[in-house]
């Protein structure tokens, strides 16, 4: 009997049309079955690519929040995870997932560089949404976008008093081509004359760059004082050790780069500018639940913006509206787990950095 | 100076994966995309039995045979049987790409994303004669430059070698001459697999590595084909040591963040001003048309 292929291929695409308008059916059912109103948190995160283990830690402390809800709570909460691998037209397609088809009532974004775009469809649609993007201009042009994270300009600030105080007064910068670092150079560039320091070179590599020899000689031109080393761990690293490789023995630090570095050993007593809080009672209970440590402690400001739109929800008896919401979220929340948060009112966090400093392979606080 | 040496050994790595390409490329007109997830997927497997203990000799042996063995299979399995059924360049190509694409997802299941990077702690740096060169640039430049000279050997004194010229240079006249063109073909894939993954194996030491380097090693690869010229073998090596010093110049002479930029724009020049590359073969009139 000879098969038709045409007839079998089209049968089985309309099949799963079937499948997928019924299945979708059952589960919207399903979802406003249960006895609590549903909240749909939807989350963009670089789960792949070269800052997977960034959007990994991010990832597995949302569901770490989830999992510590009280069966009390009086809304049930589900996290609908998109990766995007800190790519923004990646970004916008899960976004639009996210908002059109499951419609989300918050989004948790990403910092691929499309959340600006992401943060006004949100808008549109009256829904809240945090960024984890260093960026001053989204949460201000958008009233339901907030920073997820302080930015540069709160504590870049820090860095430069250090470089002032040992007497640094030539910087080199090694910045990723990415609007965040484009944010943390704004900062350095707008602060620097205040501290007496010179920012004598810059340089802007790609996303995941690895091949520093060139580079590297080419700065080693001018002779800072000290450079500051892009953020993404491959690059950093790769930066640093080539630097130390030509026989450059000159000092680098960092706006939060060191956080995110698995092995700490060789870069002893760098010392850099860090968002992260120190909370050992949360890289304790990280490493009970996932096994591994908390390396970068910076993505607990995205547990605890997850956490304020928790409490925030919890507040209201029935399911507030966006502006109740933001309304919410303006008021001043204390001992969470990055300290006390408050936002300016413009959607930008406050808060200050830390200065570390890598002793017996660690990050620790650089004491005064 | 130092950026021409910078650039030769990057170059190196470029030409030995733009000859693997080609190696495929001449006698079947196929763009072998899936060379990238062999390129990423040895250096995974060399990096996976160095953990384990096994010694570097072994481990990059037994990764350039999988890498071989892989790209036989995707002959075998997908190539052969579009052959069979008079398929598009542009199916194969598409088909390439989906077997690249299931192997970035396998590497990632298996491994992870985060990047990684086969030498462990500083390396040695020479300093001789005014000139800076790292213990893995020497490596990868004697290497390379031994996988390439081996091959040109082959190609040149051995009676498969001459098989595959022919093969490379008229492949329908060759079947007609009763060549079994298959598996010449098959000597073609074989070989190209074994060397982009050890073009990765080279990189993934100097570098580092994750799931999605091959791709961008693979258009690098390509690019340097075109600027070498795609009609023999001696183009792809032209190709790939110029693409490696200009990137480095580039990085020197202005920014590192324009060294993709700079890259494709060179294409497109030679795209519409030398479409067949540098060491371009003329043909006869009408198939230049």
């Amino acid at each position: 009997m000879k098969i038709n292929w045409k007839k079998i291929i089209g049968w089985g695409l309309a099949a799963l049309v079937v499948i997928g308008v019924v299945g979708n059916n059952i589960y919207q059912h399903r979802e406003q079955k249960g006895d609590k109103p549903v909240i749909k948190i939807g989350a963009i995160l670089p789960l792949t690519g070269v800052v997977a283990q960034g959007g990994q830690t991010y990832k597995n402390l949302y569901e770490l929040k989830i999992s510590e809800l009280s069966k009390d709570s009086k809304y049930d909460y589900k996290l609908i995870i998109e990766d995007d691998e800190l790519n923004a037209q990646k970004s916008i397609t899960a976004a639009q997932k996210l908002l059109n088809l499951d419609d989300v009532d918050v989004l948790m974004m990403s910092y691929s560089g499309a959340e600006p775009t992401i943060a006004d469809m949100a808008s549109k649609q009256g829904k809240v949404s945090f960024s984890l993007l260093w960026d001053d201009k989204t949460p201000y042009e958008n009233r339901y976008t907030f920073n997820a994270l302080p930015l540069p300009t709160e504590y870049v600030p820090q860095l430069l008093s250090e470089l002032q105080k040992r007497g640094m007064k030539k910087v080199s910068i090694v910045f990723e081509n990415h609007k965040g670092a484009l944010q943390a150079y704004e900062a350095l560039k707008k602060y620097a004359p205040e501290y007496g320091v010179e920012i004598v070179d810059t340089e802007w590599i790609n996303v995941g760059e690895r091949d520093f020899r060139i580079l590297v000689m080419k700065l080693a031109k001018n002779n800072p004082d000290i450079y500051i080393v892009p953020s993404a761990p491959i690059s950093s690293t790769r930066f640093v050790d080539e630097l130390r490789a030509q026989g450059i023995q000159t000092p680098v630090t960092a706006i939060g780069s060191f956080d995110y570095i698995e092995d700490k050993t060789p870069y002893e007593g760098v010392w850099y500018v860090s968002d992260s809080i120190i909370n050992n009672e949360m890289e304790q209970k990280y490493k009970e639940t996932y096994g591994k440590d908390l390396l970068m402690s910076q993505t607990l400001w995205g547990y605890e913006a997850l956490n304020a739109v928790i409490n925030a929800y919890e507040s209201f008896d029935v399911k507030p509206t966006a502006d109740q919401l933001v309304k919410k979220l303006y008021e001043k929340r204390t001992n969470t787990v990055v300290g006390d948060v408050q936002y300016k009112g413009n959607g930008i966090l406050h808060g200050n950095g830390i200065m570390k400093i890598i002793k017996n392979g660690k990050a620790v606080k650089l004491e005064e | 100076m130092q950026i021409l040496l910078n650039g030769l050994c990057n170059g190196m790595v470029i030409a030995l994966l733009a000859i693997a390409y080609t190696v495929v490329y001449l006698p079947t007109r196929i763009f072998f995309i899936a060379l990238a997830g062999i390129y990423v997927g040895c250096a995974y497997l060399t990096w996976e039995m160095l953990g384990k203990g096994i010694h570097v000799g072994y481990a990059i042996g037994l990764s350039v045979a999988l890498g071989a063995t892989l790209s036989v299979l995707c002959e075998l399995l997908n190539h052969r049987a579009l052959e069979k059924h008079k398929a598009s360049d542009g199916a194969h190509m598409i088909s390439s790409l989906g077997i690249y694409m299931i192997m970035i997802q396998a590497v990632a299941i298996i491994w992870g994303n985060e990047p990684k990077i086969l030498k462990t702690g500083l390396e040695t740096t020479y300093h001789l004669m005014g000139f800076t060169v790292a213990s893995s640039q020497v490596i990868n430049l004697v290497a390379a430059s031994i996988a390439v000279g081996g091959f040109f050997l082959w190609l040149k004194r051995s009676s498969l070698g001459l098989l595959f010229r022919g093969l490379a240079d008229n492949p329908t006249q060759m079947a007609l001459l009763g060549y079994d063109t298959n598996r010449l073909r098959l000597v073609a894939f074989g070989l190209s697999g074994a060397m982009a993954g050890f073009a990765g194996i080279l990189s993934a030491y100097d570098l580092g590595f994750d799931p999605y380097t091959g791709m961008n090693a693979i258009l690098l690869a390509v690019i340097a084909t075109i600027i070498g010229g795609k009609t023999n073998f001696v183009g792809p090596l032209l190709g790939g040591l110029i693409l490696g010093i200009l990137r480095a110049e580039v990085v020197w002479f202005y920014s590192a963040r324009w060294q993709e930029a700079i890259t494709f724009v060179i294409l497109v020049v030679f795209l519409l001003l030398k479409p067949d590359g540098l060491l371009a073969k003329e043909g006869r009139l009408e198939s230049r048309e």
